[in-house]
């Protein structure tokens, strides 16, 4: 890629970005008791969910403890033990669905009105494509679906990332506290390593994130024009129809038919070049699936074998190992997300620029209208 | 013979087939049409023309109508007259012989060998694909 095309792509993707923040964040200006309560109460629920972990981690080590010494009595009451556990979990998984749903239906009402009333004020939907060549294609989809994608996103987004902190941060403490050290006999000494599960767990997630990004670094870019391709695709065929209604288009036009195939083409060839790093990220996710507990269990082993931890303490272990590891992953479980998000933020910050645009035309042809 | 149709996507094996087909174009005075499948491209090569070119359906148009020029000059250099440039879409087999058929084609000359060599030794070469299904007199140009 050219440089200067490169800084210039990530200057306007700045720019875009900026210009849909600016509208996306009015709402919470407006309503900003409303958004405080709500991301509150968001937050109270991720914790509470936190807090239900750590039990159910605890849980499992006392349960396997008690499997160990063949202590019948005290597997019974952590099976009961086990019942309101799984229904606080699953009430706080309920609660947290209904909150972020309806954080995110009041978001995408506040701006899609928004867009929406700015579209239909002194008739612009009739004159945005005669006035602005580029990026007002399909209002009535960045209307109704980008602005839907673009504010489901950040707050799935956003909840997952504060989830994902707090659960690495508290999960160490776990790791750190239960695995405790490991001697290591090197050249006649012995090395103590205090907390090795800690620096196993991020030696092990550093590796999965750098192959992850090595395997899938063209993902997001990719994803990106895939849609841009078919929001692209989208366009042409409504305005083929839209020509054909008013008596353009020929029952045999070449050129436009053209035009549909290659846009056709470029959709197909993104969704090609998208499933093949679809299936290269899938090497190091589904590798990481398969290895991640079972590195939990080995780098556990030794201390297992030689006494100095119980089965419950290992299971404990392990299962915090996997709920770190699953947390390092935000970036890399979200990249689709991410990149769904940016593509359709861009979208509506295109059509806010091109309404801005039309507003300020509208401005100088009637400066007395503006004015009152 | 009123008309051949020669496949080009721009290879050496495709560029033999040219050579073929302007040959038969030129002894029997047939008109020879030059055809292209549009967007067959590498992974690679996709994120290069859209880095490059910003608008990638304009890029591949523009591939296509080269990979046409460069082989409609190569079969003037032979001798053949009548020439005339189409592009196709989707799958090369398909698009092809709905060529073949739309133009009702009396010979096709395609390369036994194109890019696509891994999809080929998977799914079977575009050339075995036509060789058997054309409705029409098929030359494989080795």
């Amino acid at each position: 890629m050219r440089p200067f095309h490169q800084i210039s792509l990530i200057l306007d993707q700045k720019h875009l970005l900026a210009r849909f923040w600016q509208s996306a964040s009015q709402s919470w200006r407006t309503q900003r008791a409303r958004v405080v309560t709500l991301g509150g109460f968001l937050i109270v629920v991720v914790l509470l969910q936190l807090l239900l972990q750590v039990a159910l981690n605890l849980w499992n080590r006392h349960f396997f403890d008690a499997l160990e010494r063949k202590d019948a009595a005290t597997v019974w009451a952590q099976a009961r033990l086990f019942v309101p556990l799984a229904a606080a979990s699953i009430f706080l998984a309920a609660t947290s669905v209904w909150g972020r749903m309806t954080a995110q239906r009041r978001w995408r009402e506040a701006l899609t009105r928004h867009v929406m009333e700015r579209w239909l004020e002194k008739d612009r939907f009739r004159h945005l494509n005669h006035h602005l060549t580029k990026g007002t294609e399909n209002p009535e989809y960045r209307i109704s679906v980008d602005v839907r994608i673009a504010t489901d996103a950040p707050i799935d987004l956003a909840l997952a990332f504060f989830s994902s902190i707090v659960t690495a941060i508290t999960f160490f403490g776990v790791l750190w506290e239960i695995g405790g050290s490991v001697d290591i006999p090197a050249f006649g000494l012995t090395v103590t390593i205090p907390g090795y599960l800690v620096f196993g767990v991020i030696i092990y997630s550093g590796m999965v994130s750098g192959l992850m990004i090595f395997f899938g670094h063209h993902l997001t870019s990719v994803i990106e024009r895939t849609n841009q391709a078919e929001a692209e695709f989208r366009a042409a065929v409504d305005a083929f129809r839209q020509d054909a209604e008013l008596g353009n288009v020929k029952p045999i036009d070449g050129s436009k038919r053209q035009a549909l195939q290659l846009k056709l083409q470029a959709v197909l060839l993104w969704w090609r070049e998208f499933c093949w790093q679809l299936v290269r990220t899938t090497l190091v996710s589904h590798g990481n699936f398969l290895f991640a507990p079972v590195v939990a269990w080995i780098l556990c082993a030794p201390k297992y074998l030689n006494g100095a931890m119980s089965l419950g303490e290992l299971t404990q272990s392990a299962a915090a190992f996997v709920v770190v590891q699953g947390a390092f992953n935000w970036v890399v479980d979200n990249y689709q997300r991410l990149a769904d998000w940016r593509s359709s933020a861009h979208r509506v910050a295109t059509l806010l620029l091109a309404l801005d645009e039309l507003e300020a035309k509208e401005r100088t042809e009637s400066p007395a209208v503006a004015k009152s | 013979m009123h008309r051949i149709i020669v496949a080009t996507d721009g290879s050496p094996g495709a560029n033999r087939a040219i050579d073929v087909a302007a040959m038969f174009a030129k002894t029997s005075g047939a008109n020879l049409i030059i055809l292209t499948i549009g967007g067959n491209i590498t992974g690679a090569q996709l994120r290069e023309l859209a880095d490059s070119a910003g608008d990638l359906s304009k890029a591949l148009e523009a591939a296509a109508k080269k990979i046409l020029g460069q082989a409609q000059k190569r079969a003037l250099r032979i001798g053949a007259h009548a020439i005339k440039g189409q592009t196709g879409w989707g799958d090369p087999a398909e698009a092809i012989i709905d060529a073949v058929r739309r133009e009702k084609a009396d010979m096709l000359v395609v390369g036994r060998r194109g890019r696509g060599r891994l999809s080929g030794l998977l799914l079977g070469s575009v050339s075995q694909k036509l060789a058997s299904l054309a409705p029409c007199t098929v030359v494989v140009v080795p």
